[in-house]
C-alpha cells in the first residue's frame, strides 16, 4: 500500500485524485442548495463560466453548426481547458481524471494482490490517433450518444451523482459500460483507453505546447540506467531514454522514483518554458 | 420496444433539437431540488444519459431553478415565469377518470400550478384541461388517486 | 401509434370548457361489473352528507363500493367513498385488546381487558363518585351504541359527564335550531335542492367536504340556472362555481348577515303575513333571559348594521351584499347550507340564529326549496348524538337534562328510581378533557373518536390524556393513532361493515348499515363492547339486578326497538322506522309515526300542507305551517336580535394573520381511515399552509418553502403553498394530518351558549422557516 502513495509527487497526486472525488461528493450532497458548483466532468460550472470537455463541446458545435447557442460563458470555459494543457500537458488525466484513478487503483490491486504479470502497453502510431480522433469526432456528430458511451470521466461522474440520488438503472447501466472498459483496458489492451481511445484526452495530447511543463532528462546529471522510472511509469513510457514527451500525463511517478548518483542530482525533473 | 416520449425539464427545446443541443452535463438535474429529473438509460439506449421527467413518480415543480444553469441552450436559460414554460398538455382520460365517472375528484385541480387556469371545473364539477396555459408540468399526473392516472401528460411534439 | 375514432374521444384533452357542457354522467361502468357475490345496500362511512352505497362482497372481503342509485344520492359518491374498501384491512388495524405497561403495549385477552376496566371504573365510582368517571363519544358511532351508552352513564351510574365529539362540530348548530325553532334537526331536507332557486352557502366549503350535495347543486345550475351565493373568506372551488362570493374578513360574517337582513327591511323585501303568523321576536335582555321584544324594535336594532357599517368591518363591498339580500329574499325559494364556518365559533349559536333569522323574514322556510339546512361533519351526529341525546346536557329525543319533567319521563321510561338522573348538565368535551388533564376525572372512556388530533389548544389537553394517573380507555379501529398512543387500554372496534347499526344523517335520514364481513382479528362492535361493560359495571358496583333490567338486549334491533319507543311520544318520532323497513328502504325520514307511513317518511316539518304528520297532532288548530317546537311561544319561531360580535382572537400587530382549518376532499377528520389508502395519499400527501399570492410576496415566501407558522399556544412548520384561496391575511390548513397537528395552535376559546371551541379562528403570524 505504501507504493501507491510514495514520493512527493505521486502523494500530492493522489491528494488531487481523492480530493477530485470528495470534491464531487460535496458538489452532488450541496447542489440543492447552491448553483455555484454545478456539474460533471461533461461541463462543470464555476460561478457563471461553464468549463466543457472540448470533445463534448466540438461535437456539440458539429451537431447543431449555425444553430449552436453560442453562450459566451460556456465559450470562455471550451477554453480553459485548452489553455491548461497547453501549459502544463495532459495534467487533467493524471492529476484529475477519475477513470485514471480508478485505473490505477485496480491496476496496483491487480500486480500486488494477485501478482500477475505486467502486460505489454498498448502503443499507437501519432497518425493512427489523428484519425482515430477525426473518426470519434464525426461519430459524434452524427450519433449523438456516442461521446457518453466512451467518455468515462463523465460516466463516472454522472454516476456517482446517481448514487447520491439512488437512481439504480442508470447506475446499472452505466456501472456495466464502465466494467466493460475497464475489463479491457486492464487485462487485454492494457491502457488503450487513455492513450489511444479517450478523445479528450487525445485533444488535450495536441493541445499542449513543447515549451510547458514536461519532464525532461537532464544532461548535466548522470543517470545511471537503471530503468526504474521505465517500469514504474503508469503509461509505459521509458523516461530513462528520454523519449516520453508524446504521451506523458505529467504524473511525476518517474521524477518521484528516479535515483541519481548523488542525494538530490536526479536526472529527471519538471520543466517549464 | 424503447420509449420515445419523453417529458423533459421546463425550458426544453423541441425534441429533435434538444437531443441535438443537450450536452447531458446533468446540472438541471443536480440542481432540481425534488429531484424530479432523471437520466435515460434503459428506457433508451440512444437518449442515453438525456434528463426526463417520470410525472407519476416526480413532477415538476416549476420552481425554474433548471432553466439558468443550462450551458448548451437545451433548455432556455432566459426562461423564468413558470406560465410560460410548455413540456407537454395533460389529457384526462373519461374512462376512469372519477370525476366523469360519475364520482367526485378534484385532486389535479387543487393542484394544478397554474391554479384555475390550465385546469378548470366546468359546472358539472367535471376538469378540463385548457390548452393555452397547461403547462405540462405533469403535477395533475402525479396525483391523480385513479391507478394508472386518468390525467396524462403529452410531451410536446416537434 | 393507431389512433381511432373511440381512443381519441376517450382522451380527448377536452381543449374547451364549452366542450364538456351539456356532458351527461354515467355512472361508473368499471365498478358495475366488477365480480363481487353480491351487492349489499349500506351507507359510506364518511362524511355527514350519509350517501348510499353498496358493498359488493366477494369470498368474505369487501372488494368494491358504487353508489346506491335509489338513494337521495342518485348513485353519485366522491373519491373517498370510491376508496371505502381499502380501509377494511388496513395494517395498522387493532386487532386485540392491548394494554400500556410501563411504556410498552402488551396484548390482552378480551376478558383480562374488561376486568381491567370493569375494575378502574368501579373503583373510581366507589372512592369518588360518578362524577369521577366520563365517556368521550362519537358522530361515527352508531345510534344504538350511543344509545347505550348514554343510558349507562346517564340513566344507571348517574353522571352526566358524557359528552360526543359533535360538540366540537354540531353544538352549535343544534342550540341556533333548538333557539330558533323550539327542537333540533333541519326541517328542510336534500329533496329540497330539486325545487330552491337561489342557494345561499355560508361557512362552508362543500365541493370538499360534501362533494356529493354539491353536485346536486351544480346539477341544478346547469338545469335551471339557479342562483348560487357562497360566503367565505377563501376562494374556494365552491366559490368559484358561484354567482355571488360574498368575501369577508373571517368572524365578521355577523355583520354580514344583520346588514343583509337590514337590506331586507329597508326594502320591504320581507313577508309580512308570514312573520304576523308565525313569528315572534326576542333579544336577549340585561338580567341574560331571553325577552320579547315586537318588530318595530327589531327593525330600530337593524337601523345600526347598515351595509356601508357591514362593508368597513368586514371588508365585504356593499353592492355585494345588497345583491344577496335581493336574491334572497326575492327568489322563489332560497335554501342556505351552513356547516362548521358558522359552528365552529364564539358565537356559533348567534350567527347560526341570524341565518334562521333571514329565512323568517323573508318567509323562505317551510316550502319546498326554501330552508335553513344545516350539514353535518359525520356520519351519525344527528342521529347518533344530537338525536340521542350524548351530549351532557341532552337526555334522547330532545329532552333536556335540566328539564324536571324530560327527566322523571326518561326515569320512568328506563325505569330508574326516582332522580337516578343527575339535573345539572355535565361537562362538554373542552371542559371534559380540562378535568381528566387536571385529575377530576379519574376514568375516561373514548370510542370511535380522535380527540388526541382533534381537540382545540392540543398540547394542554394531550399532556392532560398522558397522566399516569389517570385511566384512558380508547376503543379504536386503528392503532396508534393520535389518542390511542396516550391511552393505558386500547380496544379494538369493528369498523364500518364489519358491525351493524344505524346512521342518522343531515337531514334526519335514518339508514340501516347491515354486518357484511367479520370483524378483523379480535375486533369487537361497540356494542357489544359496551353492553358488556354496563353489565359487568354494574354487576361490580352491587347492582346486578339493575344490569339485568336495564341491559336486557341481545341484537342491536332490541336498543333499536326501545329506541322507537323513546321517541315516540316526541317530536323525533320514528316508531314506524321498523328494522325490516330500514333494512327494505333506502333510507327514511323522521318523523315516520306509523309503520305504514309511507317511505321516505317526512321530507319537510312544520307544514302539514307538504306532509309533516305532527302538525294535527301537536298544534290541531295550524292550516300549514307550526313551528310545533316551540309551544311556549304559541307554536311560533323566534327572530333573535343578536348583535354583532367578532371573533375571540382577532388579528392585532403580533399575530397579524387569521388561521382557519379546514378539510380536504381526500382525507375525513383525523385521517385514521383515509390516510390508510394509498390512493388518496397520492392525491393529498401532506400537510400544507395556503396563503395568499400577495401576503406570499410580502414575506418572500415561495410555493414549496417551509413556513413557520406561529399563535399564541404554539408553533409548527409547514411548506407553503401559494395560491389564490385564501383571502389576504388568512392562511388555511387543513387539519386532517397526524404528523403536523394544527390543533395545537388553535384557541380553545368557546361559545358560551353552545360550548363549541373556535376552531376556525386563531390569530397568527407567519415566517420564513
Amino acid at each position: 500500500m505504501k507504493d501507491f502513495f510514495k514520493g512527493k509527487f505521486t502523494l500530492t497526486r493522489r491528494l488531487f485524485q481523492i480530493g477530485t472525488f470528495l470534491f464531487f461528493l460535496a458538489v452532488y450532497y450541496t447542489s440543492h442548495k447552491q448553483s455555484f458548483l454545478l456539474g460533471t466532468f461533461y461541463s462543470f460550472k464555476l460561478g457563471p463560466i461553464h468549463i466543457v470537455d472540448p470533445f463534448i463541446y466540438l461535437t456539440y458545435l458539429g451537431r447543431n453548426l449555425l444553430k449552436a447557442d453560442l453562450f459566451v460563458w460556456t465559450v470562455t470555459g471550451f477554453l480553459i481547458p485548452l489553455l491548461i494543457a497547453f501549459l502544463f500537458g495532459r495534467v487533467f488525466c493524471s492529476w484529475i481524471c477519475p477513470y485514471n484513478f480508478l485505473y490505477e487503483i485496480l491496476d496496483f490491486l491487480k500486480t500486488h494482490l494477485f501478482r500477475k504479470k505486467p502486460l505489454i502497453y498498448f502503443e499507437a502510431s501519432p497518425k493512427s490517433k489523428k484519425v482515430w480522433l477525426a473518426l470519434a469526432l464525426a461519430l459524434g456528430i452524427f450519433i449523438p450518444p456516442f461521446p457518453y458511451y466512451i467518455l468515462m470521466p463523465g460516466l463516472l461522474s454522472v454516476l456517482l451523482h446517481q448514487l447520491v440520488l439512488h437512481l439504480y438503472s442508470f447506475i446499472l447501466f452505466s456501472l456495466l459500460l464502465i466494467l466493460m472498459v475497464l475489463f479491457v483496458d486492464l487485462f487485454f489492451k492494457k491502457r488503450i483507453w487513455c492513450k489511444f481511445i479517450c478523445p479528450t484526452g487525445l485533444i488535450l495530447g495536441m493541445a499542449r505546447w513543447k515549451g510547458g511543463l514536461r519532464i525532461i532528462k537532464r544532461k548535466d546529471l548522470t543517470c545511471k540506467e537503471c530503468a526504474l522510472c521505465s517500469f514504474e511509469c503508469p503509461l509505459g513510457l521509458t523516461p530513462h531514454l528520454g523519449n516520453h514527451l508524446e504521451d506523458c500525463y505529467n504524473c511525476g511517478r518517474c521524477v518521484d522514483i528516479c535515483k541519481g548518483l548523488r542525494k538530490k542530482e536526479n536526472p529527471l525533473d519538471f520543466k517549464f518554458l | 420496444m424503447f420509449k420515445t416520449k419523453f417529458l423533459r425539464p421546463p425550458g426544453a427545446v423541441k425534441e429533435s433539437e434538444f437531443v441535438k443541443k443537450c450536452i447531458r452535463c446533468g446540472k438541471c438535474q443536480q440542481i432540481c431540488p425534488y429531484n424530479s429529473i432523471v437520466l435515460t438509460s434503459w428506457e433508451n439506449p440512444f437518449y442515453f444519459g438525456l434528463p426526463y421527467i417520470i410525472a407519476r413518480k416526480k413532477p415538476c415543480y416549476l420552481c425554474m431553478k433548471c432553466p439558468p444553469v443550462c450551458p448548451s441552450g437545451a433548455l432556455d436559460r432566459t426562461l423564468v415565469d413558470k406560465n410560460k414554460v410548455k413540456m407537454g398538455i395533460a389529457r384526462i382520460n373519461r374512462d376512469t377518470c372519477w370525476a366523469y365517472q360519475g364520482s367526485f375528484c378534484r385532486a389535479c385541480f387543487m393542484n394544478c400550478p397554474i391554479f384555475d387556469k390550465a385546469l378548470k371545473m366546468t359546472d358539472e364539477l367535471l376538469p378540463v384541461v385548457i390548452e393555452k396555459y397547461c403547462v405540462g408540468c405533469g403535477i395533475c399526473e402525479n396525483v391523480c388517486p385513479v391507478e394508472p392516472s386518468a390525467i396524462i401528460v403529452e410531451p410536446l411534439k416537434d | 401509434m393507431k389512433c381511432d375514432r373511440r381512443e381519441f374521444l376517450k382522451w380527448s384533452a377536452a381543449l374547451t370548457a364549452a366542450s364538456v357542457v351539456g356532458f351527461e354522467l354515467s355512472l361508473p361502468e368499471n365498478l358495475q361489473a366488477v365480480d363481487v357475490d353480491k351487492w349489499i345496500k349500506s351507507v359510506c362511512r364518511y362524511c355527514g352528507a350519509g350517501c348510499g352505497l353498496y358493498i359488493g362482497v366477494k369470498g368474505g372481503k369487501v372488494v368494491a363500493v358504487k353508489g346506491d342509485d335509489k338513494n337521495w344520492n342518485r348513485g353519485y359518491i366522491c373519491v373517498k367513498g370510491s376508496y371505502l374498501p381499502k380501509i377494511l384491512d388496513a395494517p395498522d388495524r387493532l386487532k386485540y385488546p392491548m394494554v400500556r405497561e410501563g411504556g410498552k403495549w402488551k396484548r390482552i385477552t378480551w376478558e383480562e381487558a374488561m376486568n381491567l376496566m370493569v375494575s378502574k371504573f368501579a373503583e373510581a365510582i366507589k372512592k369518588y363518585g360518578p362524577h369521577s368517571v366520563g365517556f368521550y363519544g362519537s358522530g361515527q358511532s352508531y345510534s344504538e351504541e350511543s344509545y347505550l351508552a348514554n343510558k349507562l352513564f346517564k340513566g344507571a351510574l348517574g353522571t352526566n359527564n358524557i359528552d360526543g365529539n359533535p360538540r366540537l362540530c354540531m353544538a352549535s348548530a343544534a342550540v341556533g335550531y333548538v333557539t330558533s325553532f323550539g327542537k333540533d334537526e333541519p326541517m328542510g331536507s336534500y329533496d329540497d335542492i330539486y325545487y330552491a332557486d337561489c342557494f345561499f352557502i355560508i361557512g362552508s366549503n362543500m365541493s370538499e367536504a360534501h362533494p356529493v350535495i354539491f353536485r346536486l347543486i351544480m346539477e341544478q345550475k346547469r338545469k335551471r340556472k339557479v342562483k348560487i351565493i357562497v360566503a367565505d373568506p377563501r376562494k374556494t372551488l365552491t366559490v368559484r362555481n358561484a354567482d355571488l362570493h360574498l368575501d369577508f374578513i373571517p368572524g365578521m360574517d355577523l355583520y354580514i348577515l344583520n346588514a343583509m337582513a337590514h337590506v331586507i327591511v329597508k326594502e320591504k323585501l320581507y313577508n309580512k303575513d308570514f312573520i304576523d303568523k308565525h313569528v315572534v321576536f326576542k333579544k336577549l335582555g340585561p338580567d341574560n333571559k331571553p325577552q320579547k321584544v315586537n318588530f318595530e324594535e327589531y327593525v330600530k336594532f337593524l337601523e345600526e348594521y347598515t351595509p356601508e357599517l357591514a362593508e368597513q368591518k368586514s371588508g365585504c363591498p356593499k353592492e355585494k351584499i345588497i345583491q344577496a339580500a335581493r336574491w334572497f329574499a326575492t327568489s322563489k325559494a332560497t335554501m342556505s347550507f351552513w356547516c362548521m364556518g358558522l359552528n365552529q365559533r364564539t358565537k356559533g349559536v348567534w350567527v347560526n340564529n341570524l341565518v334562521n333569522n333571514l329565512h323568517l323574514l323573508t318567509g323562505q322556510i317551510c316550502r319546498p326549496g326554501a330552508t335553513p339546512f344545516s350539514l353535518t361533519g359525520q356520519p351519525n351526529a344527528c342521529g347518533g348524538i344530537r338525536d340521542v341525546g350524548l351530549l351532557s346536557h341532552l337526555l334522547p329525543y330532545g329532552r333536556l337534562v335540566a328539564n324536571d319533567q324530560h327527566r322523571a319521563e326518561m326515569e320512568e321510561f328506563w325505569g330508574l328510581p326516582k332522580g337516578r338522573i343527575h339535573p345539572k348538565p355535565g361537562l362538554t368535551a373542552v371542559e371534559l378533557f380540562r378535568k381528566f388533564a387536571e385529575g377530576e376525572i379519574k376514568c375516561l372512556w373514548v370510542v370511535c373518536t380522535n380527540p388526541g388530533q382533534s381537540l382545540p389548544n392540543l398540547e394542554k389537553y394531550r399532556k392532560g390524556m398522558a397522566r399516569e394517573d389517570t385511566f384512558l380507555v380508547v376503543s379504536e379501529a386503528y392503532h396508534p393513532s393520535r389518542t390511542s398512543e396516550l391511552a393505558d387500554l386500547v380496544l379494538p372496534a369493528a369498523l364500518w361493515c364489519e358491525k351493524e347499526g344505524t346512521y342518522g344523517q343531515s337531514e334526519r335520514r335514518y339508514q340501516y348499515l347491515p354486518q357484511v364481513i367479520k370483524p378483523l382479528g379480535e375486533a369487537k362492535s361497540d356494542f357489544e363492547v359496551i353492553l358488556t361493560f354496563a353489565r359487568k359495571l354494574l354487576t361490580a358496583l352491587g347492582r346486578a339486578d339493575e344490569a339485568k333490567r336495564l341491559f336486557p338486549y341481545k341484537t342491536t334491533e332490541d336498543v333499536w326497538n326501545e329506541m322507537r319507543a323513546c321517541s315516540r311520544n316526541t317530536v323525533y318520532n320514528f316508531w314506524g322506522m321498523t328494522r325490516a323497513r330500514l333494512i327494505k328502504e333506502h333510507g327514511m325520514l323522521w318523523p315516520v309515526p306509523t309503520e305504514d307511513y309511507p317511505a321516505p317518511g317526512t321530507l319537510r316539518r312544520y307544514t302539514a300542507k307538504y306532509g309533516d304528520p305532527l302538525v294535527k297532532k301537536y298544534d290541531p288548530k295550524a292550516e300549514d305551517i307550526s313551528f310545533y317546537g316551540n309551544p311556549a311561544d304559541g307554536n311560533r319561531a323566534v327572530i333573535w336580535l343578536r348583535p354583532a360580535v367578532g371573533p375571540a382572537e382577532p388579528a392585532d400587530k403580533d399575530y397579524p394573520f387569521i388561521l382557519t382549518t379546514g378539510r380536504l376532499i381526500e382525507h375525513w377528520h383525523t385521517g385514521t381511515m383515509t390516510m390508510k389508502v394509498p390512493e388518496l395519499m397520492r392525491a393529498a400527501p401532506r400537510a400544507f399552509v395556503e396563503i395568499n399570492p400577495k401576503d406570499a410576496q410580502k414575506l418572500g415566501i415561495k410555493t414549496g418553502d417551509m413556513v413557520r407558522i406561529t399563535s399564541r399556544r404554539g408553533s409548527i412548520v409547514l411548506p407553503a403553498k401559494v395560491v389564490d384561496i385564501p383571502r389576504p391575511g388568512v392562511v388555511f390548513v387543513p387539519f386532517h394530518y397526524p404528523d403536523k397537528l394544527i390543533n395545537i395552535l388553535v384557541t380553545d376559546a368557546f361559545d358560551p351558549m353552545s360550548k363549541q371551541p373556535e376552531f376556525k379562528i386563531s390569530a397568527v403570524r407567519i415566517e420564513k422557516a
